[in-house]
């Protein structure tokens, strides 16, 4: 191979100048390979070898450990990889009262979800540790490890565990200890006993937030980071702009349901399916409209969020 | 008998009047399916007006069912029948199980929800080119419509929201304002 085809070998689907011949050029492989090695902090390149052939070399920064090291430690070094995410999501519920779990559960998996459950912290962390999840619901006061100890230890525990959105349970509704939680690592806060809105609508607001990398994956491999970016901002610029009513905020929906949805954002593209729904109905109903907008505009506003932009996905 | 589409030989038709839309469609279908050439039209007049004189000829057109000239999902049967060889797949923002049948009902082989993102849209077209019909597995959910005895009540409210969509919307808008 020449030299300059060696460079865009790691290149999505790139032809290596071989357009006008049978050749069929590169894959997937190794643009998936220079990923993986690059998200471990390494290099990854490819030469022509004297005696033919080729060299691909890999080099991997490699840290001098202490034997044993637990397994846990590993999982802190090495990226977790981006598994299929395959609807519905998974949430645990935590609670040491069957009741509660009973009902949590009922509620959820109407709503959709599938749910897993556990009966007190050190349960709880051991089914993280074995599981992927997408949210945690837990409750404060357990028997043995409490809930917040338990979301103390996951949030000082290895990836990607760690940084799964938590949502505590409980009936100490006061904002101080509102507060408290929020400062003890949980994202969010729902009131016992359960009431089935308000338990779906905390679940949906953390989830609705969540990225889903592999469509935004899947996006990375048919368009360069610019094009992502322009549809990154096109959506943002759709969402600040959002009509009052009528035809155009039927039709900014609808651009906005399928930008929202190539780059990965599932609950952004929901309401705004609702939306647009909505607001082509005859008669209308104006407000049934104006809450589905607020509710848009409300998930829009997550996206000034850094961990929505671009490039922190592809890093 | 439905004998598969070459993309090698054929030309693609992308007719969505979102422009992002396009562009990610038209990378999909020239990287990932290897089509020879890629028509995009912004309505569906300007679409049927490359239908007939295409070269390579069309082999497989997605059609948009909110752009500029379709009033609803009949004005699309108009690009099957002008396209008879090709493979007509409906791109739509929504998830009612009555469009999905009604893309069926005008002749389509496929339909495809915009949000479902890069892979689920190259799944689709991949097996509609592979002469297979594919339509969205929500079709199936229990929730995707009221129930059929609510018919008459559904005519009037259809596109208002139920209660609990109603509840969970208000939840969002009062949870993350609360922040």
């Amino acid at each position: 191979l020449p030299t300059e085809a060696l460079d865009r070998l790691f290149t999505p689907f790139d032809r290596l100048g071989a357009e006008t011949t049978a050749i069929g050029g590169v894959g997937l492989g190794l643009a998936i390979s220079r990923r993986l090695v690059e998200a471990m902090g390494g290099t990854i390149a490819a030469a022509n070898a004297p005696a033919g052939g080729a060299r691909f070399t890999i080099a991997l920064p490699a840290p001098v450990v202490e034997a044993p090291q637990s397994l846990e430690a590993d999982a802190d070094v090495v990226p977790a990889m981006a598994m299929p995410r395959l609807e519905p999501a998974r949430l645990l519920v935590v609670d040491d009262i069957a009741a509660n779990r009973d009902i949590a559960t009922a509620f959820l998996e109407a709503a959709g979800y599938h749910v897993e459950v556990a009966a007190d912290g050190a349960a709880a962390l051991a089914r993280l540790a074995d599981d992927p999840f997408d949210l945690v619901l837990m409750d404060i006061r357990m028997p043995g490890m409490d809930g917040l100890e338990a979301t103390r230890r996951l949030r000082a525990g290895p990836a990607p565990a760690r940084s799964l959105p938590v949502i505590a349970m409980t009936a100490n509704a006061y904002a101080e200890q509102v507060a408290t939680f929020r400062a003890g690592g949980f994202d969010d806060h729902v009131a016992k006993p359960f009431r089935r809105a308000p338990l779906v609508a905390a679940v949906e607001r953390h989830l609705g937030r969540d990225l889903d990398r592999v469509t935004r994956q899947e996006l990375e491999s048919v368009l360069p980071p610019e094009a992502i970016s322009r549809l990154f901002d096109a959506l943002r610029e759709a969402l600040d702009t959002l009509p009052e009513e009528g035809e155009a905020l039927s039709d900014a929906a609808h651009t906005i349901v399928s930008r929202s949805g190539f780059l990965g954002l599932p609950g952004i593209a929901r309401l705004a399916a609702m939306l647009e729904d909505v607001s082509r109905a005859a008669p209308a109903d104006d407000e049934a409209i104006a809450l589905a907008r607020d509710a848009l505009c409300r998930a829009g506003a997550s996206l000034q969020s850094p961990m929505f932009q671009p490039d922190r996905v592809a890093a | 008998m439905t004998l598969p589409i070459d993309p090698a030989h054929a030309a693609a038709l992308v007719a969505d009047d979102d422009e992002f839309f396009r562009m990610a469609a038209v990378a999909i279908l020239r990287s990932r399916l290897g089509f020879a050439a890629t028509i995009e039209a912004t309505s569906l007049t300007e679409a049927l007006c490359h239908a007939g004189s295409a070269a390579p000829p069309i082999g497989l057109a997605l059609v948009d069912l909110r752009m500029p000239g379709v009033a609803d999902m009949n004005s699309l049967s108009v690009v099957r029948a002008t396209l008879p060889a090709a493979r007509v797949v409906v791109v739509s923002a929504s998830r009612r199980r009555a469009d999905v049948l009604g893309a069926l009902g005008i002749g389509a082989h496929g339909y495809v929800w915009k949000a479902a993102g890069a892979g689920e849209l190259e799944k689709s077209l991949r097996a509609v080119l592979a002469g297979e019909v594919s339509i969205p597995a929500f079709v199936a959910e229990f929730e995707a419509d009221p129930p059929p005895l609510r018919d008459a009540a559904r005519t009037a409210s259809a596109g208002t929201l139920t209660d609990r969509q109603r509840d969970v919307l208000r939840h969002i808008v009062q949870g993350a304002s609360n922040k």
